[in-house]
């Protein structure tokens, strides 16, 4: 069963050798567990009485009709042993398939032994995708939180990729952020999401070939500080709400918004990247590297320990990215701990209490005491900028709601007056299509940055070689 | 069963002793069968753990450390041990369900065929229905002891069909799929997904740390990653939120239909018999047949889920006959609040029309 795994075949041949011997050894030992009483009752034990309240713990068949049941007692008292081999099959096995699993019809011909391909079936005349010498491994763009990102350059069609290495671990096999991760993207094909190419396997490590997108929205708000150019903060808004309104239809929620997570491409293109929590219902507080991960963008309610989680989750940080694009700095910059991004929050929206949040008391850290009494203030007086544009203020104020049953949905918030300048048919477009497929929708040059619209391209290029260190 | 259960008091006692050094990783049992029979509780009521960042320091499901053994890990399994019925209490989210409910359930729907394992048996030389009804009996149990969702023992099941459908598997090795698939399942939707070490020992240590993973890395590849299979678990909820929002239903009474229902479905799980029937025709059958116990006075709309009429009275009649037999392990399953409402006897569910 390893053949797959194993990169020398002579290698192979041994460990599948020594596998199989491993195999019949355990195999030899289920059938002893009959002979030795002992043995065969603690896994019956273990097998049965899980729930063994009742004396039943198998599931009786539909074909063991009521009438038969006395065929069905004598069946399970005379084994209980699901795993063995059946004696009277009639369909005979040959040795080999002793192995656990038998492999040789499925694997040996199309595929290199070397590499796991995980991408769809193609026809066999279509360059081959999914082979890890089939990317060439460019500089190192960021250390996530379980995986290492390369820029990457595929040999088959020069174009670039983003290769996210995962390192698979040996206690526990391959992570459950990768396997998340790979299994939601899979499904998820749309215009603002970013685009899983391709999965590949090998022994120690599991890679995810990404579409390559230039930048993310950190690095983009770092190169134009003072808050960004207000038509763009828009198209940004619009998209990342497009993203979000359509895993949110597939009660997926991202769980992980924050700006080095929003991909920006040289068009403009806002892609949701990073679905190592998409569906995780626990948010690590420290990355592999044991780097403390940010509070600035968690909603207050997880903060207090909530646990009732829905869309409304990534609805606050939504909210923060908002303000953030429009303002320049981040919305609630903690700079401690929870209590003082907490703090932060009521300091701008209020001290919540029970009238204004219904169930705040018993969250299990809400400790009164522990928190200073503030009124709830305009958001304009904290962010100056929300005047600039119409309706920015209301918009912000919906999505940044302590209690999440009162945030607006990415759905409502699409159709939110804020965006009522933009093109109609912005509202019509299929999954697929980028927003700027409509005319008249592109970027604005950012402010003070139009003298140096033509080095554009350049400096991206310098933004990417430091990035997300 | 009666040769399994050794009944002298003595060889009681000698199975707890063993129990207790093998089940070193798993000490939950007790106090879980204990709770498993008090009435539904909302979750609010138990000191969970949140996603603050105050509790997961050291939880890291994803570092290669083993945590096991850390307090903070043993606290976060406990509180993750709730008895599964007492969880729809806290999901029923109308507000989310009003969002996005309708269009999540058309998405559902529309994948529902495309994750369906039909025949998963066909090809298999070696695994009958018989030992998948077996090892499915022991899964059932063994998703109670680590209070893992319904949601993950559906994905399991799943994930077991489709691979059968790619692979033949030996008989020997049927067990290890199935705690193989189980991980899997958990890592995809549970917070503390089991650990690997817990479940081999489940397995009496029969395979080795290397097997299980190198059959996870196989299952993944052969399921190329497709692992958001729509669930039975997934339309049982749909619906309950349905006839809640309709006022066609009080909460209570709704979420207790579900509750009974998805014994049901668990059941059905384990027969060979009901793989054949979609997800979403099981969630409703089992909700009618749910409702028809506990005696609602307004019963599911058995067309809400659009299937044709005959489909479903076929797996309406097997699912009679299929807790008919099975009536003693279903109220074992079930909170003793509902087993009593719906006095679960044979005669009643014959009256059935």
């Amino acid at each position: 069963m390893c053949d797959l795994i194993e990169p020398q075949p002579a290698e192979k041949i041994g460990k599948m050798k020594k596998l199989r011997r491993t195999l019949s050894e355990s195999f030899s030992r289920i059938a002893l567990k009959k002979d030795d009483t002992t043995f065969d009752e603690i896994c019956v034990t273990k097998m049965s009485t899980r729930n063994c309240q009742g004396m039943d713990s198998v599931i009786k068949p539909l074909d063991t009709i009521p009438e038969d049941k006395k065929v069905r007692v004598q069946r399970t008292q005379s084994t209980f042993d699901p795993f063995e081999k059946p004696t009277n099959q009639v369909k005979r096995v040959h040795s080999e398939n002793n192995a656990c699993i038998n492999f040789k019809t499925s694997s040996a011909g199309k595929e290199s032994p070397k590499v796991r391909r995980h991408s769809s079936p193609s026809s066999p005349t279509s360059p081959k995708f999914g082979k890890a010498d089939s990317y060439e491994k460019l500089e190192k763009l960021g250390e996530g939180s379980y995986a290492t990102v390369y820029k990457g350059k595929s040999k088959v069609n020069g174009k670039l990729v983003a290769l996210k290495v995962i390192r698979l671990q040996e206690e526990e096999g391959t992570p459950f952020t990768a396997i998340r991760e790979a299994s939601l993207l899979k499904g998820l094909k749309h215009a603002n999401i970013v685009l899983l190419h391709d999965i590949i396997h090998t022994k120690e490590t599991l890679t995810l070939v990404f579409e390559y997108v230039h930048t993310d929205l950190c690095q983009y708000m770092d190169k134009h500080p003072g808050g960004l150019h207000p038509d763009n903060v828009k198209l940004f808004l619009f998209q990342l709400l497009r993203g979000l309104s359509y895993i949110h239809q597939r009660y997926i929620l991202h769980r992980d918004l924050k700006p080095q997570n929003l991909l920006i491409s040289d068009t403009g293109e806002l892609k949701l990247a990073d679905f190592g929590l998409a569906r995780a219902k626990s948010v690590p507080s420290h990355t592999y590297s044991n780097e403390v991960v940010t509070l600035w963008y968690r909603p207050p309610d997880v903060l207090l320990g909530s646990t009732e989680y829905s869309t409304c989750l990534d609805m606050w940080g939504v909210g923060c990215i908002f303000v953030e694009m429009i303002q320049g700095v981040a919305a609630f910059p903690g700079m401690k701990d929870i209590q003082d991004q907490l703090e932060r929050i009521f300091l701008v929206l209020g001290t919540p209490n029970e009238d204004t949040w219904p169930g705040v008391h018993s969250l299990p850290h809400f400790k009164p005491e522990r928190f200073t009494v503030y009124s709830s203030k305009h958001l304009r007086q904290a962010w100056n900028k929300l005047t600039y544009v119409n309706h920015a203020e209301d918009l912000a104020s919906k999505l940044l709601q302590c209690s999440p049953k009162n945030r607006l949905s990415a759905q409502a918030a699409l159709s939110h007056e804020y965006f009522s300048d933009l093109p109609p048919r912005l509202w019509e477009l299929t999954d697929m299509s980028s927003i700027f497929t409509i005319p008249n929708v592109r970027l604005q040059p950012e402010t003070g940055d139009s003298l140096r619209a033509f080095g554009k391209n350049n400096s991206y290029g310098k933004s990417l070689s430091n990035s997300k260190h | 069963m009666v040769t399994s259960c050794p009944t002298s008091p003595a060889a009681r006692a000698r199975r707890r002793d063993n129990d207790q050094n093998l089940r070193a990783p798993v000490k939950k049992s007790r106090r879980l069968r204990l709770r498993r029979k008090e009435p539904l509780q909302p979750l609010n009521s138990l000191p969970l753990l949140g996603d603050s960042g105050v509790c997961d320091l050291f939880e890291s499901p994803s570092s290669g450390s083993d945590g096991v053994d850390s307090p903070a890990a043993s606290a976060a399994r406990d509180c993750g041990l709730l008895p599964g019925p007492a969880r729809p209490w806290a999901q029923l989210d109308l507000q989310t369900f009003r969002d996005y409910g309708q269009s999540c359930y058309a998405f559902h729907k529309a994948r529902e065929s495309h994750f369906h394992p039909r025949e998963s048996l066909a090809q298999q030389p070696q695994v009958t229905a018989e030992s998948r009804c077996k090892l499915l009996s022991w899964l059932i149990p063994v998703h109670r002891q680590f209070g893992l969702s319904f949601e993950s023992l559906c994905l399991t099941v799943n994930i077991l069909d489709r691979f059968l459908i790619t692979t033949p598997v030996a008989a020997d090795c049927f067990q290890l799929l199935g705690v193989t698939s189980l991980l899997i399942a958990c890592k995809q939707v549970e917070v503390h997904p089991p650990r690997v070490k817990q479940l081999l020992a489940l397995c009496c240590n029969t395979f080795s740390r290397q097997q299980l993973c190198n059959l996870e890395c196989i299952v993944l590849h052969k399921l190329h990653f497709s692992l958001g299979a729509p669930t039975i678990s997934f339309f049982l909820e749909h619906y309950t939120h349905v006839r809640v929002e309709a006022e066609q239903a009080e909460v209570s009474e709704a979420l207790e239909a579900q509750t009974l229902a998805q014994g049901m479905a668990e059941l059905s799980l384990a027969d060979y018999a009901f793989t054949s029937y979609s997800p979403s025709l099981l969630a409703i059958c089992c909700l009618a047949l749910a409702d028809r116990m506990l005696r609602l006075p307004s019963p599911v709309d058995l067309l809400l889920g659009e299937h044709p009429e005959a489909a479903l009275q076929d797996c309406l009649g097997k699912l009679q006959l299929l807790v008919t037999i099975n009536e003693a392990s279903l109220t074992h399953m079930l909170p003793l609040q509902i087993c009593e409402k719906c006095s679960l006897a044979p005669s009643l569910i014959k009256a059935v029309p």
